[in-house]
């Protein structure tokens, strides 16, 4: 299945309401590939720490501790896990580590985070929110939520309103109702999307390597300095992330002032640092934010995410407002954290960070 | 196991792979304007570079934008302009190899500015686009944006509605006085780059953008110590009079703007669109991180010289680095 197929399936799954996590498992789409929905309220996936290498766009290779779906490969991030409100989840932890592992959802209460011993097994069940909304499972290692983002023990949970996977209103209520814009050359009505035509999920993550070397080998507290050297979405970077069909946006655009391919992107920043995520090509309506929720509904180009919290997004892929000749396809635009030390690699190298693209077919 | 740190350029291959290098093949190149058309507004922006001072004797070198009469500003000449209208920026890039990317403005990926996904300019371009929107924007080079951006290349970017200044956006709020305060920190070390440092090699090269540690924290390039009175940190109003401020975050650290209850602020806008409703500024306090705007108005109540607080936080501990101030006298 290539890229595109890929895409094109995702798509219309959305669209056509059948967005559960039985009907997404596909190649490169970042979902948790072991998810399986057991009975209408009931998903069950199965996690497995492991430690594991990764190599940054550069050819460094730092050690990793992360989960897996399957017992033979750690993935960076985790797998999405995808539910729907009021599920019952049972996760199958099993530790192939030598550390204690136990995990957190910040945001869900209830979910037991008793450590799971080294090589030992088991299933920790919770119920998903009422609320939809995004999360972030996160590993503890050895105790601590820190060594264990730093080290990319992190994935996203995604709670979806039942049965209503493509509504705005079911999934972010009262965000419609909020959202504004002005005329378009202040004369000319615009519309807003009405319905989520496809989702990103976008898991922000910075990696240090010589702490990563530090705590892979058992050291637990977190220095404070120095200063991460690579800055990932999704695990990766640069072009890399440009590249990725899970990370970038790719869609039909719409026209002037009319929405194409509405993307609900769900932004989850897992490192120490804010992010300011700025995209080119279309402003996007704020869905949520941890915050300021006074900016939910507002049409933004830039929005700061603060660290360890989730704002979700709505690009609404129509054509390039200002775009003279008016252009109705064939463009592509970069979306990257506009804190730029974020846009960096190797301690340095620009563009080689948190930078992907969104491409207008 | 010992808590000491790996020197981290070990393990390193000699040569990074080609991966690294996306946005850096791209040729610079000084193209005809695709599709050009007759311009209701022309600009020229040529680059310049010249010193900034402050109050503990200090100076930095910097880089920005001007109009090619203005003298040499801090920050880059303002681009104003309307609703509506078709826009032209030139760009002259003077010795070195630049963009201009017209942030918050949505033109065609060959207008837009950014290396990666289309091409620096040598020499000069014309960037075209139309204005869709009334707003506060700004303008940048995009060019290894770290180095360049910190090193001053930007500035306002203002669209007025059709009726033209006074008025945020077409049945938006009047406003009777204006400020246009942007927060900038500056990190002198960076000086010492060249303008491609980090775009090849940037182990080799020893630089270091992922490293920010800002020693001067100022509202348009001036520092607390020099703000008052000063005129781009000094706006003057009557009581009742509906003061615009149009805040721009330069900076790299994160903001926290902590306005005085007297000046009732009101965030209307942000990023060039209307909030869902105006806002009164919850706890007078606002947060914001790099490249995002907010459009305020403050009506202050009293009499008396009013200041505004921006503290600089730093981006990874969030620790307070640094203050710097701008001030509202009322009479
Ligand atoms: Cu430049
Ligand atoms: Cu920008």
């Amino acid at each position: 299945m290539d890229a595109t197929e890929t895409l094109a399936s995702r798509r219309t799954a959305l669209k056509y309401g059948l967005g559960t996590a039985a009907t997404l498992v596909l190649v490169g789409s970042g979902l948790l590939a072991s998810a399986e929905r057991a009975a209408a309220d009931v998903v069950n996936a199965q996690l497995f720490a492991l430690n594991g290498e990764r190599v940054m766009i550069d050819g460094l290779v730092v050690p990793v501790l992360g989960f897996g779906s399957a017992p033979d490969r750690v993935e960076i991030p985790g797998g999405r896990l995808e539910v729907e409100t009021g599920d019952t989840v049972n996760l199958t932890l099993t530790n192939g580590t030598g550390r204690q592992i136990g995990l957190t959802v910040p945001g869900i209460p209830g979910v037991p985070g008793t450590p799971v011993p080294p090589g030992a097994s088991r299933t920790i069940s919770f119920t998903a929110p009422d609320r939809p909304g995004t999360f972030v499972y996160i590993g503890t290692i050895d105790g601590s939520a820190d060594t264990g983002r730093a080290l990319g023990a992190a994935g996203a949970l995604v709670v979806r309103a039942r049965g209503a996977a493509g509504s705005i209103e079911a999934n972010f209520p009262g965000a419609l109702a909020r959202a504004r814009r002005q005329p378009l050359f202040g004369t000319q009505a615009a519309a807003i999307p009405t319905e989520i035509v496809q989702e990103r999920t976008w898991l922000f993550a910075e990696l240090n390597p010589a702490t990563a070397r530090d705590l892979a080998g058992g050291r637990v507290a977190l220095p404070s300095d120095p200063e991460p050297e690579y800055f990932l979405i999704n695990g990766v970077s640069g072009m890399l992330a440009v590249e990725d069909p899970a990370t970038f946006l790719e869609g039909r655009a719409g026209g002037l002032g009319r929405p194409g391919d509405a993307t609900l992107v769900r932004m989850i920043d897992t490192g120490r640092a804010p992010r300011s995520v700025h995209f080119h090509g279309n402003h996007f309506w704020v869905l949520s934010h941890p915050d300021a929720p006074w900016l939910v509904g507002a049409f933004k180009d830039t929005v700061r995410i603060p660290p360890g919290t989730v704002v979700d997004v709505l690009f609404p892929m129509e054509t390039p407002p200002d775009s003279m000749p008016v252009v109705e396809r064939a463009q592509k635009y970069v979306v990257h954290d506009h804190i730029e030390m974020a846009e960096t690699a190797s301690g340095g190298h620009y563009a080689g960070g948190m930078v992907s693209e969104s491409v207008f077919d | 196991m010992s808590g000491g740190l790996v020197p981290i350029d070990q393990n390193r291959p000699a040569d990074l792979t080609q991966a690294v290098h996306f946005g850096h093949n791209r040729p610079e190149e000084s193209p005809e304007t695709p599709g050009k058309v007759r311009p209701d507004a022309t600009f020229v922006r040529k680059v310049f570079n010249d010193k900034l001072e402050f109050s503990d004797g200090g100076d930095v070198e910097y880089w920005a934008f001007k109009d090619p009469d203005d003298d040499k500003p801090f920050p880059s000449t303002p681009i104003r302009a309307r609703q509506g209208q078709v826009i032209h920026t030139t760009i002259e890039t003077a010795i070195n190899v630049h963009t201009i990317h017209h942030h918050g403005i949505e033109p065609s990926t060959f207008n837009d500015g950014v290396p990666d996904s289309s091409f620096t300019v040598g020499s000069r371009y014309t960037y075209q686009w139309r204005a869709s929107r009334a707003g506060t924007f700004f303008y940048h080079c995009h060019r290894n944006a770290p180095l360049h951006v910190q090193m001053g290349m930007f500035g306002y970017l203002i669209l007025d509605p059709p009726s033209g200044p006074g008025t945020l956006y077409v049945g938006g709020p009047q406003y009777d006085v204006e400020a246009l305060w942007a927060a900038y920190d500056i990190d002198p070390t960076w000086r010492d780059y060249n303008h491609a440092s980090g775009e090849k090699n940037a182990i080799a090269d020893r630089t270091r953008l992922n490293r920010f540690r800002p020693r001067y924290f100022t509202i348009n390039g001036v520092d607390a110590r020099r703000s008052r009175n000063n005129p781009k940190t000094t706006v003057r109003a009557r009581v009742g009079q509906r003061v615009l401020l149009r805040h721009l975050t330069g900076a790299y650290f994160v903001n926290v703007v902590r306005f005085p209850a007297a000046l009732a602020p009101v965030v209307h806008m942000s990023d060039g669109e209307p909030l869902p409703a105006p806002t009164p500024l919850p706890g007078n306090r606002l947060e914001t991180t790099t490249a995002e705007r907010y459009d305020l108005i403050l009506t202050p109540t009293a009499a008396g010289t009013h200041t505004v607080t921006y503290e600089f936080r730093h981006w990874l501990t969030g620790a307070l680095a640094g203050t710097a101030t701008a001030h509202v006298i009322v009479t």
